[in-house]
């Protein structure tokens, strides 16, 4: 004997017509856990939507996914594509307080020749079934559904499930337009920031000038007295190595060029036996004195002790009582000539 | 309403049907705050004595251990980050849960004036008649408004739209529209869930 089960609400009816398998005598009312037929009557529809369990699972999927969307505003499923193929049945708003509902064909009975119901059964159901809804015809039938599904006597192994969606999920779901608006600004922003930077100069960086007896006459003559005891002295060298800077002014710097060059050359006496030239960096204290040296290149190194220069070296000036230093550079070459010019900030001045 | 008599419990009985969802930091996520205040709103845009009722529907569903009293109810709406005086407190998920149940409870009680006004909105729009031409609609949607902008803070960039009357009404109406929702069998659980769409792990 088939049970009939009834759900009405004011815009739906569900019909639900299905076996039982556990027989229980005592139980008012039986437990339909084999569904047959379902109906669904909308008002306002032709006729109603029949079919079988397919139908009855869909729809109720469809129809209470439509209210958590409605209550949320967040859509649940990508209503476009599910699996490369539309959804059986469909529940999409078209306007702020309606939406559409589209059935398609294939979940849809049509009444066999044998039955009764005559005429809409002829045609073919090719084309899928829509029907407008209002807000109250949506709620009467996710009502009509919520009804169903608290009932534990019909069917109770389909039961409602609410999980709210991972927010991993509601942004993957934004539409890509709207997702990559802020990496599209992005990349606007850099574009516009590098335009803007094109046209702004770029600016020269300017080595920090330090003091030199070559270029900052003028000034020291200004500042202080020339004299000795007036330049800044910059440091100095370990024993033997030569000082860093050199702080005596310009003409002080030819007598000492002088001076250095006669005391090399009274003291040079060895016939040379290398065949580079032998560059030394020599600082000279005051009273011409050689300070310190240093070899420049690797003959100097070898040959070192050709040359009188260790021989020349005076004591190395200590800390407390520092003289300014004059620097040069010290040639010695193979064809025994002896050169020597003032040494300035790294390089060689051939100026003075 | 047959109840659980039981007080000493935790959790309160018409509470447990809705789960814990698995929200990120502590208390309530923002939109959940704000949607849980508006829908009390238009609750008390169609009862004219909705805030009392509120307190009223917390005694009879045994929740006065999370809405103590009046002073407890206005503290915990204005955790809604969009209100005038917006309390910086979080709301707990019991106190929302609390929240949602008053709302689902008195929304029940208002099924028949919430089906009248959506029908009525539903036929002056075939026709093609503003919402003023029926009484009941315009009477909410009047006092939904002025509801609003009395409580909420509207120099708010995200409530700066509210400033036309058109879109409180289709806020008025969007709100109308879920607390039908609300009146189903399922309709608590409906409204809990949807609170925390796009917001859980």
């Amino acid at each position: 004997m088939t049970i009939r089960r009834q759900y009405s609400l004011p815009n739906c009816t569900l019909v639900l017509e299905g076996l039982s398998t556990k027989h229980s005598t005592q139980a008012e009312r039986p437990l339909l856990d084999v569904l047959i037929r379902f109906e669904c009557h909308l008002t306002g529809a032709l006729k109603p939507l029949t079919g079988g369990r397919d139908l009855l699972e869909n729809l109720a999927a469809a129809a209470s996914q439509f209210a958590q969307e409605f209550l949320s505003g967040v859509q649940h499923s990508n209503r476009d594509s599910l699996n490369g193929r539309s959804p059986l049945v469909r529940l999409e708003p078209v306007e702020t307080r309606a939406c559409r509902l589209i059935v398609q064909p294939e979940l849809l009975i049509q009444a066999p020749v044998a039955e009764s119901s005559a005429a809409p059964s002829t045609a073919q159901p090719a084309l899928p079934i829509e029907t407008t809804l209002s807000t109250v015809q949506v709620f009467d039938l996710v009502e009509a559904f919520d009804q169903f599904f608290a009932d534990t006597q019909t069917l109770p192994d389909l039961s409602l499930n609410f999980k709210p969606l991972s927010r991993r999920v509601s942004t993957s779901r934004q539409p890509v337009t709207e997702r990559a608006a802020p990496a599209a600004l992005g990349v606007a922003s850099l574009v516009l920031a590098s335009v803007a930077f094109f046209f702004i100069p770029i600016p020269e960086v300017e080595k920090p000038r330090t003091p030199t007896p070559e270029d900052s006459p003028p000034q020291r003559e200004r500042d202080q007295p020339p004299g000795p005891q007036g330049a800044p002295e910059p440091r100095q060298s370990s024993a033997g190595a030569a000082a860093a800077a050199s702080g005596i002014a310009n003409p002080d710097q030819e007598v000492l060029k002088q001076k250095l060059y006669t005391q090399i050359d009274q003291a040079w006496k060895a016939d040379p036996t290398f065949d580079q030239d032998l560059i030394y960096r020599v600082s000279v204290d005051q009273s011409g004195k050689i300070a310190g040296y240093q070899f420049q290149n690797q003959a100097a190194v070898d040959y070192g002790s050709e040359v009188p220069l260790l021989d020349l070296l005076g004591v190395p000036p200590d800390s407390s009582t520092q003289k300014p230093l004059a620097q040069f550079q010290v040639v010695f070459t193979p064809s025994r000539v002896l050169q020597v010019r003032p040494w300035i900030d790294g390089r060689v001045s051939f100026g003075s | 309403m047959q109840l659980n008599s039981r007080t000493d419990q935790s959790v309160p009985f018409v509470l447990e049907s809705l789960p814990d969802p698995a929200v990120l930091g502590e208390g309530c996520p923002h939109r959940t705050r704000l949607q849980i205040d508006l829908v009390l709103l238009a609750i008390e845009a169609l009862d004219l004595d909705g805030s009392e009722a509120m307190l009223t529907a917390a005694r009879e569903l045994q929740l006065q251990g999370l809405v103590k009293n009046r002073v407890t109810l206005w503290r915990l709406r204005n955790s809604n980050p969009c209100r005038r005086y917006s309390q910086r407190r979080p709301l707990t998920l019991a106190e929302a849960k609390a929240l949602v149940a008053i709302a689902c409870y008195l929304a029940r009680r208002l099924t028949v004036t919430i089906r009248q006004l959506l029908l009525a909105h539903e036929q002056l729009r075939t026709q093609q008649l503003s919402p003023e031409h029926h009484f009941g609609l315009a009477h909410y949607l009047t006092r939904f408004r002025s509801h609003f902008r009395s409580r909420m803070n509207l120099r708010r960039t995200s409530l700066a739209v509210y400033s036309v009357d058109e879109k409180l009404n289709e806020l008025a109406m969007s709100l109308l529209g879920q607390l039908l929702f609300c009146t189903g069998t399922a309709g608590m659980q409906r409204l809990w869930s949807s609170l925390f769409d796009g917001e859980v792990a």
